[in-house]
């Protein structure tokens, strides 16, 4: 980096810290801590620091929200989220409640400008096809922050590294087997034990539609909600 | 386009997708994704992202070489991280499966 460029990665990154300067010593530091690091290497790959970074505000909002942290004073938590990075505090005996199982992300941080302009709809009509869009995509992504929040919950507060993918459920479910049954019937049996079913299709001598292997095989004993692989006949 | 809410969604899957086949380092992981179309993503999402893979032990990183700049901070998938890989993976498709069911494929179907 030229000494300009140091120059100006120092002075975002103290602003970045002074905006992360609410959270938890411990979880700044980890959040932080590795920044100059990056910003060199951004600097290395050519990367003009003041484009690509934006203002220091924004960046540590983004940041925080994109690392699972609150975003900070300018955005309310609502009631009932837990703030990890107030809890935990280092050195504290008493672990705090782990966030396991809810969801990583928080509310749509509205605080958090588009980058790209939104074109500007120039009929009603236009306008109520979009709003039906933006409807939809909310429901798109609501399913994809579920699912999401199955594989990314496992961020402990303490500050120790967890190690697994998810939080372990209370109850396993025994998978049943499924093969030689209409695809129709196995995948309602596999909704009444709560697995989720996927279908792939192959040729096959068997009747259209029988399912012909599944994966994990029956017996097997897996978390509630687990998908289910089934292959299904699409006939010779 | 890929509005911020809908990338917000799925940043933590794509970042974690983008270490399956090489390690990487932020910004290798940065222009990965924009060139396949997550133009609006940032700098400090992705950053952010791979921290939190890293708290949850999905990734590991380590000093990798820079070429004629500094080293490099590379990210690696551990083997926790590639088994909440192959779980996401199934759930994904499962997931697009149901949304191609309901959204029409061609223009013009909205009334």
């Amino acid at each position: 980096m030229s000494s300009t460029q140091t120059q100006q990665a120092r002075q975002f990154l103290a602003a970045v810290e002074a905006a992360c300067a609410d959270l938890d010593p411990a979880e700044r530091s980890r959040l932080v801590g590795g920044l100059e690091e990056h910003l060199s290497e951004l600097s290395a790959d050519g990367v003009d620091l003041t484009a690509e970074l934006g203002d220091p505000a924004s960046y540590a909002r983004e940041l925080r929200s994109a690392a699972g942290l609150p975003t900070g004073s300018t955005v309310a938590v609502p009631a009932g989220l837990p703030a990890a990075g107030h809890a935990g505090a280092a050195g504290s005996g008493a672990p705090s409640p782990a966030t396991t199982g809810g969801l990583p992300f928080g509310p749509p941080a509205t605080a958090q400008p588009p980058r790209a302009a939104q074109p500007g709809p120039s009929t009603n009509k236009v306008l109520l096809v979009i709003g039906g869009v933006l409807a939809f995509i909310a429901v798109l992504v609501t399913a994809a922050l579920v699912l999401g929040g199955v594989f990314f919950a496992a961020r402990s507060d303490s500050g120790v590294v967890s190690v697994t993918p998810a939080a372990p459920a209370p109850v396993a479910v025994t998978v049943p087997d499924l093969t030689g049954q209409p695809e129709a019937q196995a995948s309602q049996l596999l909704a009444e034990v709560g697995l989720s079913v996927v279908v792939q299709t192959a040729s096959s001598a068997a009747t259209a539609g029988e399912v012909l292997r599944q994966d994990p095989p029956a017996g097997a004993s897996v978390e509630p909600g687990s998908v289910v692989r089934l292959t299904v006949s699409s006939g010779p | 386009m890929v509005t911020p809410q809908m990338l917000k969604g799925v940043l933590p899957i794509v970042v974690l997708w983008s270490l399956a086949d090489d390690d990487a380092y932020g910004y290798a992981i940065l222009k990965k994704l924009r060139d396949a179309g997550f133009t609006g993503v940032g700098d400090a999402s992705v950053y952010g992202t791979l921290q939190r893979h890293h708290d949850a032990g999905f990734v590991t990183s380590y000093l990798g070489d820079g070429g004629q700049g500094p080293a490099r901070r590379y990210y690696t998938l551990t083997p926790s991280g590639r088994l909440a890989l192959e779980n996401v993976r199934h759930d994904w498709h499962a997931l697009v499966r149901a949304v191609s069911a309901v959204v029409p494929a061609a223009e013009g179907q909205i009334a």
